[in-house]
């Protein structure tokens, strides 16, 4: 298209950028509070209760409440979790499980109390591996078994163990017709969202009103729990979520909100604070440790006949979201043209804490394991594995076999790709990391020098990203008689800039400057019911798509107006610029009959959009399918007398639809990527069973990238637009661009440490002490 | 070390003691012992009491005791007050022309934040196996000045340590190191093996190394995070001294480092890993301070 835009495709700074610089922006802790909460947990990693004695904590003086499981509500609390919650329970799944809950006047004063409780426990036995937990005769995590069954088919609760299964074609067939098949198992570790602000909410009670301030993604969500819990309408509880200092997907309901809400309901209700701390925040939720098995079939000409993928992932004592890993199977589908296909994701409950998505669900893990293999494949066929994944790739205009549809996946019908210019990318990465003449071939090193040897590897990822559920999700927008616009939104900016891209979406629409535009965010008084929140890039996608469908409404109600005294049919009026007029004429002409809005209307116009009951399919014609694209390239130094591995540069490639706000885009691609070369190389999370302890419960011993061990890296933003109107399918053709960012980097890197060494890394993150184990190990793979 | 049953991150409350003399520092310690800490950048202190894993009732505060911040060159001694920070260790001249191996070590301690506030005696006084500055100080032979009520006393570092967070210092100051400089050829060198950027020591390990007649007349090595306190690789120094400089002698003198150290495994890295490297690291310093040394 080759429209020209005068507000999007521009990088605006957020609004609140400048007050978030210099401090004057009010997080939820710089907010009041009148007592303060701390949580007792448990130094086990299954246990029960078996008497708990707090009379010490409540006589300390300064205490105003304790709570134990004893004193909840007999209600379990919906959503937020894979199995519903109560407020604390004796049964205690992983170390720091919380046992009980004390309000006081000061934190100080809290922890004392904690030291007074008495609490006698019975330990059982704990599992921590998800395929050992799988087996029958694992300790039970739960009465009816720890695999958590496929949720559209909830099987768990029959004490029925079953993966999430998603089949088409027949893979016995693919395998038979491949000629070369490799299969291999590998690795992940779990990764800390690591958010710079750690949970935290502020509760009180006025009369029988309940307002919760939360630093949350999904506040609907919050409201929705409470209100089960304690018994009340959703209509007495109010959630407000002004600015979150990181979420990248940790930030849901959880009992904390609820605990929280309990004590300060029993201290009449006094505003009660929970903060986190860092050692708190660092156990309290993670990416899922996972397994993979996969196994790829080809012929010697390169096609792929066959992808099969099974994977444990442990889903902690709880497991939040949905409570699995599901959406993860259907990467290689997603990703690569395969006619056979077989998945079984097995959900499986341990004794560690909590595992939530993390800028997307299990998709790094499954991209480390599938492009794994799909090197070795390639090696096995003698093929450049930049070319054979281009052989295999989908792009722009292929039609994606249909993947059923089942209440935890992202399925669709079959269904032409919509901006994924993946072939495009991939030349792009190629070109930009000078593949071609630095490539020597299959597990050799670029160059060496003495003790250090240089290796390159490119992967590809593609997958879903900017969900539009659009029919969990409602907006409302209102033209002022300026013709300003305000939007009461549904979603909530979890510091990623949505707001302004929101706003600069409307501005466009509309045809008005951007300080017309205001957005009302991050509070459920705001009335506009958002089931998901902000997740999975569906605030702009859903969000966009819902607003300019509301402001198209608006548009419509004003045309009608406009058109009697225009003398022409409301179709033929042209919305812009605070005016209306004719569009058929030229627009030099039109303009001088224009007439300004304040001469057509003497009240706000408002117009809401949600989706049909239950509808995930608007996000572009009908037939069509909007995927995220991704390619990534690296070159790696391995120090083969220590193991380290030095990430000299880094290229990727990635297509976001449109850009709304270019900026903003880079920064989530950038972000993501840095992310995911943390989690490819230094965010080990150690558990030590012996001490019942996690040792990387602080920032000194688990080690998110600084800024001096990000190598050069260039992003480079290719954009592709549909030729369709901006308010049908997602907004000018934008996609969701937080997550895909993160999927490539232990895929890239292991790509890379096998071409300088030709030894595979089947573990992430890929320590110096795994790689040199693998440099010594001494056989060839 | 087990979970802790509650995560603390408030201090115990405490009495702060700010002398603004040496006499009035030493008087309190003495008075309080055993319940007071001294603190100075407050870098390893701090965390420590919000953990509560020490509870001091007194916490003597040596900021204001500003003559203990200085780097000088006295006759043949450098020496370098106990509240000297990092950054004034990173950024002097003296340090790097006659200790460059501290200097390195300067260089990638901690973060710049850490580094603006952090002192060369707290980092000593702290005694981690890690310590990053410790090691250059060994090999220099370096000598702590420790002061009492009582009087003073100037010990060798390597005696100061004498386990996991723990030395000889009872209710002493510790105010000076003292390191010697030699006049002949000598070069120095330190690394520190660690997960990424500004992290603590997986293994460190500085090198000096004095050369006369293409021999080796002295070697010093010591490293850190590979035994209860920072220790000298004398087996590999005892190796090659009066050794022909040559990569043999260096390749067989850095095997023997391995009966010098008793590392474990722990969160940073694993016992089988710390003494793989510890042969690297060891043979590369050698090399880089000879290559120092013969310039």
């Amino acid at each position: 298209m080759a429209e020209k835009f005068s507000v999007i495709g521009k990088s605006i700074p957020a609004k609140e950028t400048k007050i978030k610089a210099t401090g004057e922006c009010k997080y939820v802790d710089d907010l009041p509070t009148d007592l303060h909460v701390k949580i007792l947990r448990s130094p086990y990693p299954h246990a029960m209760i078996k008497n708990i004695d707090v009379s010490a904590a409540e006589k300390l003086d300064g205490v105003e409440a304790v709570i134990t499981y004893k004193d909840v509500p007999n209600r379990l609390m919906p959503r937020g979790c894979a199995r519903a919650l109560y407020i604390l329970d004796p049964h205690l799944r992983h170390v720091g499980d919380e046992v009980a809950a004390v309000a006081a006047i000061s934190e100080s004063i809290a922890e004392d109390a904690l030291t007074l409780i008495k609490v006698d426990y019975e330990v059982l036995p704990a599992v921590f591996d998800p395929e050992e937990a799988a087996k029958p005769d694992a300790p039970k995590i739960y009465p009816e078994g720890n695999v958590y069954g496929p949720q559209y088919e909830p099987l768990h609760e029959k004490g029925i163990n079953a993966p999430t299964l998603l089949e088409w074609g027949d893979i016995n067939k693919g395998f038979s017709e491949a000629d070369v098949i490799v299969e291999d198992t590998f690795e992940v570790g779990p990764q800390i969202h690591a958010a710079v602000e750690p949970h935290i909410c502020i509760t009180s009670w006025v009369g029988d009103e309940l307002t919760v301030w939360t630093a949350n993604q999904v506040p609907y969500e919050v409201r929705e729990g409470l209100a089960y819990v304690f018994e009340m309408p959703e209509s007495k509880v109010r959630v407000l979520s002004p600015f979150i200092g990181g979420g990248f997907g940790g930030k849901y309901l959880n009992r904390y909100h609820a605990i929280c809400a309990l004590l300060s309901k029993q201290s009449g209700g006094k505003k009660t604070k929970i903060r986190f701390t860092r050692e708190e925040e660092q156990t309290n939720s993670k990416r899922f440790l996972s397994k993979q098995y996969i196994k790829i079939g080809a012929k010697k000409d390169g096609t792929l006949t066959a992808i099969y993928f099974k994977g444990y992932a442990d889903l902690g004592g709880y497991g939040n979201f949905f409570g699995n890993s599901g959406f993860w199977g259907e990467y290689p589908a997603a990703a690569y043209k395969v006619n056979n296909s077989r998945f079984e994701g097995w959900d499986v409950h341990t004794n560690h804490f909590t595992s939530q998505p993390m800028r997307s669900v299990q998709v790094p893990a499954t991209v480390f394991s599938v492009e794994s293999v799909i090197d070795q494949v390639a090696k096995k066929l003698n093929m450049d594995p930049t070319e054979f994944r281009l052989m295999n790739m989908p792009q722009t205009g292929d039609v994606m076999p249909p993947l059923p549809y089942t209440a935890n996946t992202v399925g669709y019908p079959r269904a032409e790709l919509e901006g994924y210019p993946s072939k495009k990318l991939m030349k792009l990465v190629k070109d930009e990391l000078g593949w071609d003449k630095k490539w020597k071939g299959w597990g050799r090193p670029v160059e060496e020098n003495g003790t250090k040897k240089r290796g390159i590897g490119i992967v590809y990822s593609g997958y879903e990203g900017g969900f539009c559920h659009d029919g969990f999700m409602s907006m409302a927008a209102s033209m002022n008689k300026d013709g300003s616009i305000n939007i009461m939104a549904g979603t909530q900016d979890l510091g990623n800039s949505s707001n302004m891209t929101m706003c600069q979406l409307a501005a466009e629409f509309m045809g008005i400057p951007l300080e017309d535009v205001n957005i009302f965010t991050g509070d459920t008084s705001i009335g506009q019911y958002d089931y998901f929140g902000a997740r999975a890039s569906r605030e702009l996608t859903t969000g966009g798509h819902l607003l300019l469908k509301a402001l198209e409404e608006i548009k419509q109600k004003v045309r009608i107006i406009a058109a009697p005294r225009l003398g022409v049919k409301p179709e033929e009026v042209e919305i812009k610029g605070k005016m209306a007029y004719v569009r058929t004429k030229a627009e030099t002409d039109a303009l001088k009959e224009a007439i300004p809005f304040a001469e057509l209307i003497t009240s706000s116009i408002t117009a809401g959009a949600s989706g049909e009951p239950g509808s995930v399919f608007p996000e572009t014609a009908p037939g069509k399918k909007v995927r995220n694209s991704m390619v990534a390239g690296i070159e790696v130094e391995v120090d083969t007398e220590t193991g380290e591995v030095k990430l000299l540069n880094m290229v990727t490639a990635n297509c976001p639809g449109k850009a709304i706000n270019p900026e903003v885009v880079k920064g989530q691609y950038q972000g993501a990527t840095i992310m995911s070369l943390g989690y490819a190389l230094w965010e080990d999370f150690v558990y030590d069973e012996n001490k019942r302890a996690y040792l990387t419960d602080s920032f000194t011993d688990y080690r998110v990238p600084r800024a001096q061990d990000v190598p050069p890296l260039k992003t480079i933003v290719l954009e592709e637009t549909p030729d369709r109107p901006p308010h049908e399918g997602t907004p000018y053709g934008a996609q969701g661009v937080g997550e895909l960012g993160c999927w490539s980097g232990p895929a890239v890197v292991a790509s890379a440490i096998y071409n300088a060494l030709g030894k595979r890394m089947q573990k992430s993150p890929m320590t110096a002490e795994k790689v040199l184990e693998l440099i010594k190990e001494g056989e060839n793979k | 070390m087990s979970y802790p049953h509650v995560i603390t991150k408030t201090i115990k409350e405490f009495k702060l003691i700010s002398p603004t003399t040496i006499e009035e520092a030493l008087y309190a310690l003495n008075e309080y012992k055993t319940d007071t800490r001294i603190i100075a950048g407050g870098t390893d202190l701090v965390p420590l009491m919000k953990h509560r894993a020490v509870t001091p009732k007194y916490v003597v505060s040596i900021e204001k005791l500003k003559e203990l911040d200085y780097v000088r060159l006295v006759g043949d001694q450098l020496r370098i007050g106990a509240l000297t920070k990092i950054n004034t260790i990173k950024n002097s001249d003296v340090i790097m022309k006659n200790c460059y191996s501290l200097y390195e070590a300067s260089l990638v301690f901690a973060t710049p934040q850490i580094r603006n506030v952090a002192t060369i005696g707290g980092n000593i006084c702290r005694s981690s196996p890690s310590a990053d500055t410790v090691p250059s100080l060994l090999v220099f032979n370096a000598q702590v000045k420790l002061v009492n009520q009582k009087g003073e006393r100037i010990i060798p570092l390597e005696q100061f340590f004498t386990g996991p967070g723990l030395n000889v210092a009872d209710s002493d100051l510790l105010t000076e190191i003292i390191i010697p400089i030699e006049k002949g050829e000598y070069g120095t060198a330190f690394h520190k093996i660690s997960r990424n950027t500004s992290d603590l020591a997986k293994v460190n390990c500085a090198v000096k190394v004095s050369i006369s007649h293409e021999k080796f007349s002295d070697v010093k090595v010591a490293l850190g995070a590979v035994s209860d306190r920072p220790i000298r690789a004398k087996n590999v120094e005892k190796l090659l001294i009066d050794k022909k400089i040559n990569a043999e002698n260096i390749e067989k003198a850095s095997e023997m480092v391995i009966n010098d150290i008793n590392p474990i495994t722990d969160v940073r890295s694993t016992e089988i890993y710390r003494k793989e490297i510890s042969k690297v690291l060891v043979k590369r310093m050698l090399n880089l301070a000879v290559e120092r040394a013969q310039k």
